[in-house]
């Protein structure tokens, strides 16, 4: 089992290799490359999923060595500091772990036919991004995760670069430069993770592999651990000064550089970009929107997961303390970008754009989930997370269905598509349910438990969020409508481009194709799930449930000591309610 | 013991340590001579020089168990040196291929002939273990400098260049001199190790004021050989004014051996001496700073290429800066200090990291802009790489492997040189935190937000390759396979051992042990195998 999750890693990367050595390729055959190595590495991926054990915490198909006391995972690699390549499943990842391997499928068939030129490079960088993905989500070192995210930017890079809309070279440059500031950012707190751990930890064990730091770092109240391993608490520096004492701004510093609250920004900075979360999400719609469909896919359903995965392995994971800490900040952020999304996303024309600001609001949702620091919640928002991957790649490929039909994706452009593609029209109204939270369907199993975790913390965040999916429904609903319903209008077929004058009227434009196989094969796959996921969520529950448990039975600690009287904001440390919890499952 | 015996036995020891860069110095005095009264195709001398290489490279390796007293000899055959003498003698035989058709047939004794002296004096400077020998050493890297920048290529722009480093040369050498006469002040001795058995076990000594202006000249006389601001100001116009290859040496020996000669005689003297060591944390953190930001930030706005390469090997020593930063707060081997750093990543080592992905990312680079360089096509703006993906193929992907790994991007090695100078960083914090915690920490932050800045403008050239057509006429591209040679080992050593960095890691942390490893004395312990094995040889004592 090892060797196999290490080969379902590396053979996209085979089939990539093998198609950049072969770019002249025509695109009849190197999509059918690419989609038999999507297949074998689902297929990989489907006998790793059965043979996943519900009841282990740790990790999975992990390469073990005992050695004394410690659990050595994976193979040797650098031989000091012991940087090891180990890899392994466990519930926090093996649902994006397969999300992964199956949207490789969607993204396939939806560059199927749109993708003509260099399509060899396309399938390429599509198949190196999934084998990054792939180790990324599977990866048991610190270093070994870090090279897999900075190493996911390369082929994106290219996809967006070389594939792209017409501000392409400005997206790529952008997209990338922004990660890359975050990630090297969170790069820095992830050695000092390892510094402090090696220094101060109570085995004083030098070591890069996740288990072992997050049992050692996380164990914030053991008593090895040096005073200033504890974190300050929110507001404590105004509470007895003014904001116009000195002492008020030191305290602020002192909070801002305590350990467990500055290395919680540190790693929150990588991961914080990549959701994106609130203030940092400008890169987004700019890819997103210059992205091809394909890329698109990838990048709103696995790449902002990353952002999502990496802060439940590092921020809540090492740093607990930090994080709840804080809460008022990261809530009253996580809750603007829902709402901001939403409005965003109400106020666009471009089809395209209002999916991409959706993501920013349902991203919100993640982290909103994960920083309610309960087990609720975060289950809640790696289901989440798994959802908005179906729902958002579903909705991304629709738009590139209608972009490949009429080459404009403005929505006062074109209307009434249900009497020209009532297939296409189904799919799209399902998938933009699901993005909806409808009961039934998918969006509602992830969204319940994170609003019902938050609602626990702190009623107010939750009921702003509340607000926030009431937008998400208005907004989807008036993208539905404005495109599906009403009169047929089509751009090309309403007025002619200048160069076509003098050919008769409908020359140049054949009579729009109806949904190929090839779409339908695509988007079917998405929306099976998609429904599935909204009827039955109890597996994929269960999947993650030993993992969370473990996890969250973190946050379930005694709260330090706060040193001076809380703020309001502060006044619910116990973890989330047993009810809401019980709803959830 | 005879004294004369022993001082004989030295200078046998030190020679024979020394067989490779004589060997070099040799043949390269017979090529300059000879070139005077026989005129040879470059070809020949070229070979000439790559095989001089290669057999002292076998000789390097012969010596390798070659021991030399390190309180006595004037070299040291250590794993330092042996690592940074192969190291220079590796990145000469790629230099060598580059520069094979660089020059015309009348010049080419005196050009590898002067290729070949700063070879040798690069792998003095490894080697040294004396005051005088690492200046002569440094002084043999510099002068044939001036002879290759006014040699292969003879207008104004050269003369320019040739004039500006000259003199400039000149004045950071009588700075280092300045400096090394107050280290030889410190304790009297010229010996580096005798030097740090003084500075760290003798009591009183060093005097902090002379040790810190010790260290604030070497610093400044290094620092202009490695282009670390404010001593940078040279490096672009030289740069650019200087044919390419000759650009690609200046990028890369200067600046190792300047960081060589940094660990020798700084950091593996001065670590962790009170009231020593953390000024010279701070000289070094402030030069690492200016020179990162500076780089970087002037770098994004170059359009000719050689300029913006020149800032980037600029932003690059800033980067190498951190490591000595971090090895100065590094305790010295087997000092008895409880060592807290020695157990993750030594600052030493991170620098030493950093100069082998360096070497091999920027040699790379510009081996790449010396194959696509045509008389028909000069490529010497970043819009004349436009297009480059379509019209050569296999320069694009090399050159674009060597960005991402300047960039710091995995899986190159660029990445792991980064990783192992922050690490390092950070790793040379104590566990009580002291008052340069603050300061180390922050040096990292920037060093990474300066990292994001730094691949802003690799991308702009991996842009112009991939993602801009071209507007430029399609040429045959020049078949000189020595030099695709030269870039495809580049790239490719740059992309396989970002995937397995075992072999250099391993080398660089042994190089960068044996660096600050004081050697026991016979009259502290006498179980030191070097000098026991000195002692046992010359007159077997009981």
């Amino acid at each position: 089992m090892p060797t196999l999750l290490v080969i379902t890693i590396l053979l996209p990367l085979v089939g990539a290799l093998a198609l950049f050595a072969m770019p002249w390729l025509p695109y009849t055959i190197a999509r059918w490359v690419g989609l038999g190595f999507s297949l074998a590495t689902l297929g990989l991926t489907g006998i790793l999923a059965s043979n996943f054990d519900l009841g282990v915490v740790g990790p999975q198909f992990a390469f073990v060595r005992q050695e004394g006391t410690r659990t050595l995972y994976g193979l040797d690699w650098i031989g000091y500091p012991d940087i090891r390549f180990a890899t392994g499943l466990d519930g926090l990842s093996i649902g994006l772990f397969i999300l992964t391997a199956f949207l490789m499928i969607a993204t396939t068939f939806t560059s199927w036919e749109s993708i003509k030129e260099r399509a060899a490079g396309h399938y390429a960088l599509l198949l190196a991004l999934a084998s990054g993905l792939l180790g990324l989500f599977a990866s048991l070192d610190v270093i070994l995760f870090y090279i897999f995210f900075e190493f996911t930017l390369i082929p994106l890079f290219f996809l967006i670069g070389i594939y792209g809309g017409p501000d392409r070279r400005r997206a790529a440059i952008t997209f990338f430069l922004y990660t890359l500031a975050g990630s090297l950012l969170t790069l820095t707190g992830v050695i000092s993770l390892v510094v402090i751990n090696a220094q101060c930890s109570a085995e004083r064990l030098l070591t890069f592999s996740i288990p072992e730091l997050t049992a050692s770092l996380g164990d914030v109240h053991n008593l090895a651990w040096p005073s200033w391993w504890k974190a300050h608490s929110w507001g404590e520096w105004g509470a007895e000064s003014s904001i116009f004492s000195g002492a008020y701004w030191s305290g602020l510093l002192a909070f801002f550089t305590s350990p467990q609250v500055l290395l919680f920004l540190l790693l929150f900075a990588g991961f914080a970009i990549k959701v994106p979360f609130f203030p940092f999400h400008t890169w987004l719609p700019l890819a997103h929107v210059e992205a091809p469909t394909a890329g698109s896919i990838q990048l709103a359903s696995v790449l902002l997961k990353l952002g999502g995965y990496g802060l439940i392995r590092f921020n809540l994971a090492m740093v607990p303390l930090g994080g709840q800490a804080l809460f008022p900040l990261l809530a009253t952020l996580s809750v603007a970008g829902i709402i901001y999304g939403a409005l965003t996303a109400l106020a666009q024309t471009d089809i395209k754009k209002l999916v991409a600001y959706s993501s920013v609001s349902h991203m919100g949702f993640v982290t909103l989930g994960l920083f309610a620091f309960s087990r609720t919640g975060l289950e809640g928002a790696i289901m989440q997370m798994i959802n908005h991957g179906l729902t958002t790649g579903a909705l991304f490929a629709c738009v590139g269905v209608v972009y490949e039909r009429y080459h404009t994706r403005e929505m006062g452009e074109f209307g009434g598509l249900w009497h020209r593609m009532p297939l296409f029209a189904f799919i799209l109204i399902l998938t933009a349910l699901g993005s909806a939270a409808v009961p039934g369907l998918n969006g509602f199993v992830g969204e319940f438990p994170i609003l019902a975790a938050m609602i626990a913390r702190d009623w107010r965040f939750g009921a702003a969020a509340a607000i926030g999916m009431i937008l998400g429904a208005y907004y989807l609903l008036v993208m539905v409508q404005k495109t599906l319903f009403g009169p047929l209008r089509e751009p090309g077929h309403d007025h002619e481009p200048a160069h076509a004058h003098g050919h008769g009227h409908d020359a140049g434009h054949p009579p729009v194709r109806r949904l190929g196989w090839h779409e339908l094969v695509g988007l079917g796959s998405l929306m099976v799930p998609i429904v599935l996921l909204g009827v039955y969520p109890k597996p994929v529950f269960d999947q993650m449930k030993p993992a969370t448990s473990h996890l969250a039975g973190r946050f379930a600690m005694p709260a330090p000591e706060p040193l001076v009287k809380p703020s309001i904001a502060l006044q619910v440390p116990q973890p989330a309610s047993t009810v809401a919890q019980d709803i959830a499952r | 013991m005879n004294p004369e015996a022993f001082y004989l036995d030295l200078s046998i020891q030190a020679l024979r340590v020394l067989v490779p860069e004589l060997m070099v110095l040799l043949t390269a005095a017979v090529m300059m001579t000879l070139g005077a009264f026989t005129r040879q195709p470059r070809r020949i001398w070229a070979l000439t020089s790559f095989i001089t290489l290669i057999v002292a490279f076998l000789a390097l390796y012969g010596v390798r168990t070659t021991t030399a007293d390190p309180f006595g000899s004037v070299v040291l055959n250590d794993a330092f040196s042996w690592w940074t003498r192969m190291g220079f003698l590796l990145t000469g035989l790629i230099l060598v291929l580059m520069a094979h058709d660089q020059v015309d047939d009348a010049r080419a004794p005196e050009f590898f002939g002067s290729i070949l002296m700063i070879l040798a004096g690069s792998m003095i400077v490894g080697a040294a273990n004396d005051l005088v020998l690492l200046f002569i050493g440094l002084e043999l890297v510099s002068i044939p400098t001036y002879l290759l920048l006014y040699l292969s290529k003879r207008n104004v722009t050269t003369q320019e260049a040739a004039i500006k480093y000259f003199f400039l040369s000149i004045f950071a050498s009588g700075l280092m001199l300045f400096g090394l006469a107050y280290l030889y002040g410190i304790a009297g001795v010229g010996n580096l190790k005798a030097l740090a058995f003084c500075v760290q076990r003798v009591p009183f000594v060093p005097n902090t004021a002379f040790a810190v202006v010790a260290i604030v000249f070497v610093m400044a006389g290094l620092g202009f050989r490695v282009a670390a601001v404010p001593f940078h100001f040279y490096a672009p116009d030289v740069y650019e004014g200087s044919p390419t290859v000759i650009t690609a040496l200046l990028a890369w020996i200067p600046k190792g051996v300047g960081y060589v000669a940094i660990i020798r005689v700084l950091t593996s003297i001065f670590s962790q001496v009170e009231g020593v060591s953390e000024r010279g944390a701070i000289l070094g953190f402030l030069l690492a700073i200016a020179t990162m930001t500076v780089g970087n930030m002037v770098a994004l706005r170059q359009t000719n290429i050689k300029r913006l390469l020149a800032y980037s090997s600029i932003a690059h020593a800033g980067y190498l800066m951190i490591g000595v930063v971090a090895a100065f707060r590094n305790a010295p081997v087997n000092s008895g200090a409880t060592t807290h750093a020695s157990n993750m990543i030594l600052g030493s080592e991170g620098t030493l990291l950093y100069l082998a992905s360096y070497a091999l990312m920027t040699l790379g680079a510009f081996a790449v802009l010396l194959m696509v360089d045509t008389p028909e096509r000069p490529v010497e703006t970043i819009d004349h790489l436009n297009g480059m993906s379509r019209s050569h193929p296999v320069a694009a992907l090399l050159m674009g492997i060597c960005l991402f790994s300047l960039a710091g991007i995995p899986p190159t090695v660029g990445f792991w040189g980064k990783l192992w100078v922050f690490s390092a960083a950070l790793g040379a914090i104590p566990p009580q935190a002291d008052e340069g915690a603050g300061m180390m920490v922050m040096l990292v932050i920037l060093a990474c937000l300066n990292a994001a800045i730094g691949a802003c403008y690799y991308l702009k050239l991996v842009i112009a390759m991939y993602l801009k057509p071209t507007d430029l006429p399609a040429v045959k591209p020049r078949s000189a396979w020595p030099t695709t040679l030269a870039a495809a080992t580049c790239a490719g050593l740059s992309l396989l051992l970002g995937c397995y960095m075992t072999p250099i890691q391993e080398a660089s942390r042994e190089a960068a042990v044996s660096a600050i490893t004081q050697p026991r004395t016979p009259m502290a312990g006498g179980e030191n195998v070097q000098t026991a094995s000195l002692v046992r040889e010359s007159d077997p004592q009981p």
